[in-house]
């Protein structure tokens, strides 16, 4: 039974999900002194329960702190049907969302990556550029505390606010590499902290980004976004998971049904619903949200909501090198970054292009677990020598791949699998395209010719990571025409004038990056340019 | 009244050892003593698998298998039972020697061996080094300038 408590209570702007968009676009929107609300599903993280803390770190990053919800399990968690998809989504739901547990890698997308059609002739032109979103990425940069270095040849002049963090050992043999065969690289913009900065210190360099920071050098929302937000009197409840937003008789939204912590299910009433809780879960709501008005779920005329989900496939080439790297010291995913390979040629059968992302070693612990089971470490007397030629000694180069989008992969609403409050799970179904395949392996290929030039004396090579679904794009896009897209350039619903989204999924193609720092900036544009409408928002 | 007094150990001494002679030959000493074998761990903190419930389940199974007189007998033998059992039990064998590695590559004996910082990464932290950044200069004097769009 819905908490009529709550049903004369209207707020101006509602927003589902505090995570990267949720927080920015909350932070920027305040400013108005509307009375903004924030529902949550997840809770505040204290950075103490963070694994760092406690000896047994490594083993925590495979459980309670997992980045796969389905492992991970928790109740603030949604389980997810992978079941017919090679990548299986990962994500954190909590305050700060993904930030929590990514890897704070932090670059921009290019500007070719908003005119794909126009340049290669594949899938479709975004309605903005990388202009007009160049001065929310810079002010993102200084909200969020980024760390790199000015001066890459491959981007237009830009100016991260703080030095770039340590590229160690492990980035000078790579880059030693690269500068054999004549090829890009540069030191990779972090959202990590390499020096104190407004009252957060620095990176300790502790290792393992992707189980939560204890100190506070990677910025997840929750730490930069969020405590100014709720300062400048945003107000952020937890807990409260949204099952579906509801609809007048106009056929505009007026609120959302949410459980509580308590599972009671209560009604919030609004005059504008924001959609933040990216690629897969705000596809779910939206699919959820049926009336006789919208029965094939809201804002879903084009029949896109849902459809043309992108990832990002990613593989690795480890090199083992015979002078220790010190590498499972320094934050793990930031290092170097090569767009060597960013851009089309036609000639190595594929279009479009990925990035080269260097990355750090393991901890003890999953180093000789992944040296059991790729059978390089035995146990038995031979351990240790094994151990100790790989612990220490290997730098790795991922491989991350520009996803075309596909209408036939897709989030649905899973027909049997729900979550703890009953409401529909999202089921994948993904089919990795052949240009993303020949991609991946032209990279690896690449990669490999890196290490060799760097003078590893050994080298592996991973395909496809199944577990690699951070990024999860494109299925609600935005685009000038209604019948092709589901949201307008700037992230109004074509159907639903006070419904926005302001996540991934506005993503028109997916880049060959790691998408924070663009979903970021695009909830900055989304808040500048509503707050630049005000007047004549639903117009 | 019982005279028994309780105990949540869950090994007596003939199992006990079993358990220090399986995690020997998993994880033996390094012949220059610098890392310490297995044995040497903590049993209790070693059946503390707080991932799988049923650990203690497993851990039994493997001592039945081994059998009792495993810990007397020579090196070559106790490798060759325990390579039996990983064949003939896989996924008990994994979580056995998974947890082994877990417990183990978390003591301070073993990380001060293995030359890494003691105890968790925080508050303690890494230094790392800035690297050389005049490693940049051959990309900067050879530039190739992003794609116009």
């Amino acid at each position: 039974m819905t908490d009529s408590s709550k049903t004369d209570d209207i707020v101006d702007v509602l927003i589902i999900g505090a995570g990267a968009a949720g927080g920015a676009f909350a932070w920027s929107m305040a400013d108005t002194r509307m009375r903004i609300v924030c529902l949550e599903q997840g809770d505040w993280m204290s950075p103490s329960e963070y694994p760092t803390n406690r000896a047994d770190w490594e083993v925590l990053g495979h459980g309670p702190f997992s980045i796969d919800p389905n492992v991970r399990g928790r109740d603030t968690d949604y389980p997810i049907n992978n079941d017919e998809s090679p990548i299986s989504v990962v994500n954190f739901n909590g305050v700060g969302g993904g930030t929590v547990l990514y890897a704070a890698h932090f670059p921009r997308l290019h500007p070719s990556d908003f005119r794909v059609q126009s340049l290669d002739g594949v899938a479709a032109d975004w309605p903005i550029d990388y202009d007009t979103l160049d001065p929310f990425f810079a002010q993102n940069d200084q909200m969020m505390g980024v760390s790199g270095l000015a001066g890459d040849p491959m981007y237009p002049p830009k100016q991260p606010p703080l030095p770039p963090i340590p590229m160690g050992l492990v980035g000078e043999a790579v880059a030693r590499g690269y500068n054999r065969l004549g090829w890009h690289w540069w030191p990779s913009d972090s959202a990590i902290i390499s020096r104190p900065y407004e009252g957060r210190d620095r990176c300790l360099n502790l290792g393992p980004c992707l189980s939560g920071c204890s100190q506070g050098g990677k910025s997840s929302t929750d730490i930069t976004y969020w405590p100014e937000a709720i300062r400048a009197g945003v107000e952020l409840r937890t807990r409260c998971r949204v099952r579906e937003i509801t609809v007048n008789a106009e056929g505009m939204a007026d609120g959302v049904i949410y459980y509580d912590e308590d599972g009671n299910e209560c009604h919030q009433r609004a005059e504008v619903v924001v959609l933040a809780c990216n690629g897969i879960g705000t596809p779910r709501i939206l699919l959820n949200s049926r009336s006789t008005a919208f029965p094939d779920g809201l804002a879903n005329s084009s029949g896109l909501v849902g459809k043309n989900l992108m990832f990002h496939p990613v593989g690795f080439v480890q090199g083992v090198f015979e002078e220790q790297l010190d590498s499972h010291k320094g934050p793990a995913g930031c290092c170097i970054l090569s767009k060597e390979f960013y851009e089309t040629d036609t000639s190595r059968g594929f279009v479009r292009g990925y990035n080269m992302q260097i990355t750090r070693g393991s901890g003890p612990f999953n180093t000789a677990a992944q040296g059991f089971a790729t059978g390089r470490i035995p146990w038995g007397k031979d351990h240790h020598a094994a151990f100790a030629r790989y612990f220490d000694h290997v730098a790795n180069i991922g491989i991350l791949c520009e996803d075309l989008p596909e209408e036939h992969n897709t989030v649905t609403l899973d027909p049997e699998l729900v979550d703890a409050d009953g409401i529909p799970a999202p089921k994948i179904t993904y089919t990795m395209s052949e240009n993303s395949q020949r991609m991946l392996e032209h990279g690896l290929d690449r990669a490999e010719e890196v290490m060799q030039a760097a003078g590893a004396i050994e080298i592996n090579r991973s395909g496809l990571v199944r577990q690699s679904g951070w990024h999860n794009l494109g299925t609600a896009r935005m685009g000038n025409d209604p019948s092709t897209s589901v949201v307008n350039a700037w992230g109004r619903s074509h159907d639903v004038r006070n419904l926005f989204v302001i996540d991934g999924s506005v993503f028109v193609t997916s880049g060959g990056l790691n998408p924070t720092s663009t979903i970021q900036a695009l909830a900055l544009y989304i808040a500048d340019a509503m707050k630049k409408n005000l007047a004549n928002l639903f117009d | 009244m019982s005279e028994i007094i309780g105990t949540d150990h869950p090994f007596n001494d003939a199992q006990r050892a079993i358990v220090v002679a399986l995690l020997d030959t998993l994880i033996p000493p390094s012949d220059d003593r610098r890392l310490p074998g297995a044995g040497k761990l903590d049993l209790l903190a070693f059946m503390d698998n707080a991932l799988n419930p049923d650990f203690e389940g497993i851990v039994h199974d493997a001592i039945k298998t081994l059998g009792e007189d495993f810990a007397g007998t020579s090196p070559a033998e106790r490798e060759a039972r325990v390579t039996a059992f990983s064949t003939t039990h896989p996924e008990a064998f994994s979580q056995l020697y998974m947890q082994a590695l877990a417990v183990y590559y978390r003591q301070d004996a073993v990380l001060r061996g293995i030359g890494s910082g003691e105890g968790p990464p925080f508050p303690r932290g890494n230094e790392v080094a800035e690297g050389d950044m005049t490693l940049l200069d051959p990309v900067i004097a050879n530039p190739k300038p992003y794609r116009p769009a």
